[in-house]
């Protein structure tokens, strides 16, 4: 009797020992910032826009009158953007340099949304298939600024999470640059071009 | 005679052979690179470890063969880092050597991209210099120099040769004074 209530003590223990540990596996799943399914990036992806007051978590539809050159090009499976401006949801932009024009909370915002006009530009190579992008390589933030501002990673930081935040760590994750500019076409304060992989 | 000329002949080209393979021996790419950071004050010629990135993004990033660096900055051998704009006072020499520091930099997440054997890098591809600059400065080109002919010195031509930008550029993240993006392949 008594070697009965050991072997079930035993057992006890083993699943009280046990229990932290599947719950520490349940919640490396929930918290798998891994790869992503289509629905759950479209979910993120159109959670950002609306975040960002684009109507019915869409991004506007542009039109591409330039014949020399392209919003995008594929190679091999490699996808390069043209710059990417910070279109608002009724089409402006910020325009002017940083600090004497602009203010830093509206380049915050601007680089969120040319992340989201540069998510739409992959979106278009990758066929509208966001889970086909394999890889986000490499992004250049190019802001108009003048020399006593310094605070590009801030700016650049708010497109850099937002990519991990739609596409998860392991395919959102990045190398990047970060510069000033002098001068910009048509004054546009902030803008960004990329490089994905496609599978 | 004859057959003493034959020997001496012999015994020089022997000679000659050995020596140079001896040369070839101690002249590989970790040896190039040791001595370069002796020479720019690192302890020991060893690359020193890999500073921790700003922000929520990686040092570099490797896709089948292609390496993605993160722009690199002049970091001293003390782990501080050099910053301040480039004007048209800023010591010629201090600038050249922030470049130098910039290239161990970049070199130094090569290494980690490409496992931890910079043999395996197959090509520098492309150099991107970003200067905090002054309009009409006139030593871009000598700073660009410096660290194409500092990988080329590294890697050998064939693999250290590029193709590269120059960019006067408004400031730098972080008030950093000199940068440089590496692209790069695996063999």
């Amino acid at each position: 009797m008594i070697k009965f209530l050991q072997i079930i003590l035993v057992i006890l223990a083993v699943i009280v020992s046990f229990q932290p540990i599947v719950v520490a596996q349940v919640e490396a799943v929930n918290n798998d910032i891994g790869y992503k399914d289509k629905i759950t990036i479209d979910a993120d992806y159109k959670k950002e826009l609306l975040a960002l007051g684009f109507n019915n978590g869409e991004y506007l539809k542009l039109k591409n009158e330039a014949i020399s050159h392209h919003p995008y090009v594929v190679m091999d499976k490699v996808v390069h953007t043209a710059e990417v401006l910070a279109l608002r949801p009724d089409g402006t932009s910020l325009k002017g340099s940083v600090p004497s024009n602009v203010s830093q909370e509206d380049l915050l915002v601007a680089s969120r949304l040319a992340c989201v006009g540069a998510i739409n530009v992959i979106k278009q190579a990758a066929d509208g298939d966001l889970s086909r992008v394999r890889k986000i390589a490499n992004i250049r933030y190019l802001t108009l600024s003048e020399p006593e501002y310094i605070d590009y990673a801030l700016v650049s930081n708010e497109c850099s999470t937002l990519m991990v935040r739609v596409f998860g760590q392991v395919v959102g994750s990045h190398s990047r640059f970060a510069i000033g500019l002098v001068a910009s076409p048509n004054n546009e304060s902030f803008k960004l071009n990329l490089i994905a992989y496609l599978k | 005679m004859i057959k003493n000329i034959n020997f001496i002949i012999l015994a020089t080209i022997l000679s000659i052979n050995i020596s140079a393979s001896f040369a070839q021996g101690s002249d590989t790419l970790e040896s190039r690179l040791s001595s370069e950071l002796v020479r720019l004050g690192f302890k020991g010629g060893e690359l020193p470890p890999l500073s921790k990135v700003f922000g929520p993004y990686q040092p570099y990033v490797v896709v089948d063969k292609d390496i993605y660096l993160t722009s690199t900055a002049a970091q001293r051998p003390d782990g501080t880092w050099i910053t301040g704009l480039v004007t048209d006072d800023t010591n010629l020499d201090d600038l050249i050597y922030a470049t130098e520091l910039t290239v161990i930099s970049a070199i130094n997440r090569l290494k980690y991209a490409a496992g931890g054997d910079l043999n395996k890098i197959g090509k520098i591809i492309h150099v991107n210099t970003l200067s905090p600059a002054p309009q009409d400065y006139p030593h871009l080109k000598i700073l660009a120099d410096t660290s194409s002919d500092m990988l080329v010195r590294i890697f050998g031509y064939d693999v250290g040769s590029h193709a590269r930008t120059i960019l006067a550029v408004t400031s730098l993240p972080i008030n950093m004074h000199h940068e440089i993006e590496v692209r790069a392949e695996l063999k």
